[in-house]
């Protein structure tokens, strides 16, 4: 079993939902999509209020490089555009789509299966780019951007990211399980845009033995090579996945490519296959709704835009009354959320209803300097320093690495003063922006 | 016989090296102007950077250096002025005390919460990851980044509410900065001026349903208005300083009391009133009567 090279840790798996395969939930009456689901500028809108719009219309457009166009997930109309809670935690320009049942889809889209090997790169690339396909993940950064890197970076290897070391979360599992054909013809299509030569790993932590076993029988004859990775947090994340498969090591500042690697989600390479070999945009995802909170615990396929309080009444409602965490994403990465009303976007790969005492008489104690975090650390900094810096001189903490942090959790978690470590750390991310902003316009 | 070598020894070296301290003091002689130092020891010495330098003794220097009437310090005000006028030999303009309002008034029991935060005690972290810990997005976060920041002891949290203790401030504007929300703004000190206490943009419906004391853009006061001093933009009330003349229509109108003058004002009972042709009425006597005091200050 691979690993990549210093700290990680190993929560409760709490896998529950491992076992049940996707659902397809029906389509909500209201769907909230947001103006940004990844990285890089907000789409720009282009459908007005009241307009009608079909399954898979695109109603905001890419703006920028960095960014992704967006599509509606239903047939309906438009009935208010206005600011919403999203799971970022801020407010965002919300587009509000009223369904009228039909689920008709727009011209051309949604086809019948074509062969990817008939189409050209470029059309390949333009499909990925219109189909508004990001990083499905958790980073959502755009994947036509990410397939089309500088000409002078040479990308030998192409890995697959099939870790899913967050607990809870299932959804990349049952996918691998149920859409392995689908998600091979997406990795293939991937690698198509890469010279021959290319090695493709794909990886998969130890704790699916069933999909390990699956993806081995259909990848082998296809030449790729499914790599065993030990079950420790955070496996799945691209800088560790890179270390653990090749060895080798992406140093501060730099991207996978600069090191010639690769990584992509399943689900990504689900999305990849749907787009390019059905012309179908990114408008539904799979995710996990699971915790000791919610009544039935599911793996789901929603279409983007469904509000948590719809699938909370899809999944049987809260079962306990002491909830007392929602959670987009996984446990350790993800963000809690203050409403119920918060959509379901690209990047959402779980939805958590945490039901824990302990959280309530959560209380913050002072460092002991014990150096667990040190040692939980899968980049090599120093939290507790990161953290105290962070409260006395705020500048300073970029000499300890801070832009380094992924801001994965780990030390967070195995802090035995229940320290706020990442908060801290995202504290001293913000301030120093704010302290670069002043000086740029002091400068100006 | 013995003692005495190491003597001369010692006095010979004394002399060479006390040679060399006087050659090089003359050598590496830096000229100060004697007048720095003393209008950096009659400066507040706070380093609060209110004056637009970096600290106390930057703004010295350049004092001495450029002789500018126009160089005031704002914590020492006019007195202070009056002095380094004399000392420097020339008149110095008349200081403009200034002092920090709060463009809010929803507190604890007024404005409702989003979640129970559990964070770090910080408003920009809470931004972070919030809208804020209020319901409204655009008040006062009220965890007191600003409190840290401020020198002179003026800021305080009051049930969850931003509040400027006028005494102590001295208005330097170094809280602004520091507040993430933006609802700390520097106004004249010695001229009490009403100001509306909300800076909420959302739609009258909504920014009620979140805080009872938020403005609601509901146009009142633009209409009690007679000197055309208010106006109502982005759903929030806004008092245009040069031609309010503080007469207090618009506060006594308003529904959701957001309106507001300021502590020092109201706890003194005394407004500076401008005086007007117009009988405005705002004090229920005419101006061409009385009431105006001789500084122009009204009791109410």
């Amino acid at each position: 079993m691979k690993t990549f090279k210093c700290g990680g840790i190993h929560p409760d798996e709490n896998k529950f939902t491992r076992h049940l395969s996707i659902e397809t939930m029906p389509m909500p009456k209201l769907l909230a999509v947001p103006l940004i689901q990844h990285i890089g500028k907000p789409a720009a809108l282009i459908v007005k209020l009241g307009e009608q719009v079909k399954k898979g219309q695109c109603i905001a457009n890419a703006d920028g490089f960095i960014s992704a166009s967006i599509h509606s997930p239903t047939s309906g109309k438009i009935k208010k555009i206005e600011n919403h809670p999203h799971s970022g935690g801020k407010f965002v320009k919300t587009v509000f789509i009223e369904s009228d049942g039909r689920e008709e889809w727009a011209e051309g889209l949604n086809t019948d299966e074509i062969d990817f090997k008939k189409l050209s790169l470029e059309e390949k690339l333009k499909r990925i780019k219109d189909a508004g396909i990001v990083g499905m993940g958790g980073a959502g950064f755009p994947t036509h951007v990410k397939l089309s890197p500088p000409k002078d970076k040479k990308i030998d290897t192409l890995i697959l990211n099939g870790a899913e070391c967050e607990p809870y979360l299932t959804a990349d599992h049952r996918l691998m399980l149920e859409k392995t054909d689908e998600i091979l013809k997406g990795l293939s299509i991937i690698a198509s845009f890469f010279p021959d030569g290319l090695k493709i790993y794909i990886g998969i932590e130890n704790n699916k033995p069933d999909a390990i076993k699956l993806m081995n029988e259909k990848a082998s004859p296809l030449g790729f090579e499914v790599v065993v990775l030990k079950p420790l947090y955070p496996q799945g994340g691209e800088k560790q996945l890179i270390n653990a498969i090749t060895k080798r090591t992406v140093g501060n500042g730099q991207l996978p490519f600069d090191v010639g690697c690769m990584v992509n989600n399943v689900a990504t390479a689900y999305a990849v296959y749907e787009a390019v070999c059905k012309n179908k945009p990114l408008i539904e995802r799979v995710l996990t709704v699971s915790g000791m909170a919610i009544k039935n615990k599911k793996n789901i396929k929603a279409p983007i835009g469904t509000m948590f309080s719809d699938i909370v009444d899809y999944c049987g409602g809260i079962a306990s009354r002491t909830m007392n965490l929602l959670i987009s994403g996984g446990p350790m990465m993800g963000k809690a959320q203050y409403s119920f009303d918060v959509p379901v976007i690209k990047t959402t790969s779980g939805i958590l209803f945490i039901d824990e005492i302990k959280l309530a008489e959560k209380k913050e104690r002072p460092c002991l300097r014990c150096g667990r975090c040190e040692e939980a650390c899968s980049v090599n900094l120093k939290p507790w320093l990161l953290s105290n810096l962070a409260q006395k001189d705020v500048e300073r903490t970029l000499e300890y690495g801070l832009n380094q942090c992924m801001e994965c959790g780990s030390c967070a978690f195995v802090c035995p003063s229940k320290r706020d470590l990442v908060h801290w750390i995202k504290y001293a991310k913000v301030m120093n922006a704010n302290i670069k902003a002043i000086g740029a316009t002091e400068r100006q | 016989m013995t003692i005495l070598t190491p003597i001369l020894i010692l006095s010979a070296l004394t002399f060479i090296l006390g040679l060399c301290i006087l050659l090089a003091s003359k050598k590496f002689h830096v000229k100060s102007d004697p007048l720095i130092d003393t209008v950096i020891l009659m400066l507040p010495g706070a380093n609060c950077g209110a004056c637009g330098y970096p600290g106390c003794a930057q703004f010295a220097e350049i004092l001495v250096k450029t002789r500018d009437t126009s160089k005031i310090c704002p914590v020492g005000g006019n007195d202070l002025s009056y002095e380094l006028g004399r000392i420097l030999g020339i008149k110095m303009d008349d200081a403009k005390p200034l002092s920090c309002i709060v463009l809010c008034n929803g507190n604890k029991t007024t404005t409702k919460f989003l979640a129970d935060y559990k964070g770090i005690h910080d408003c920009w972290a809470v931004k972070e990851i919030l809208p804020s810990v209020k319901q409204c997005a655009y008040g006062c976060v009220g965890l007191g980044s600003c409190v840290e920041a401020c020198k002179y002891d003026a800021l305080k949290i009051v049930d969850g509410l931003i509040k400027v203790i006028e005494e102590n401030c001295v208005g330097c504007g170094v809280c602004i900065g520091k507040c993430p929300q933006h609802v700390l703004k520097l106004t004249e000190k010695k001229v009490k001026k009403y100001h509306v206490a909300c800076s909420s943009v959302d739609k009258g419906a909504i920014t009620r349903k979140y805080c009872t004391n938020g403005c609601i853009g509901c146009m009142l006061c633009v209409k009690a208005c007679k000197f055309d001093a208010v106006k109502v933009e982005n759903f929030c009330a806004i008092i245009d300083d040069s031609k309010c003349v503080n007469c207090g229509l618009c506060a006594k109108v308003c529904p959701v009391k957001c309106i507001h003058l300021t502590e020092y004002a109201m706890a003194s009972k005394k407004i500076a009133v401008k005086k007007t042709d117009d009988n405005c009425g705002g004090c229920e006597m005419p101006c061409s009567v009385k009431g105006l005091g001789e500084d122009g200050t009204l009791g109410y």
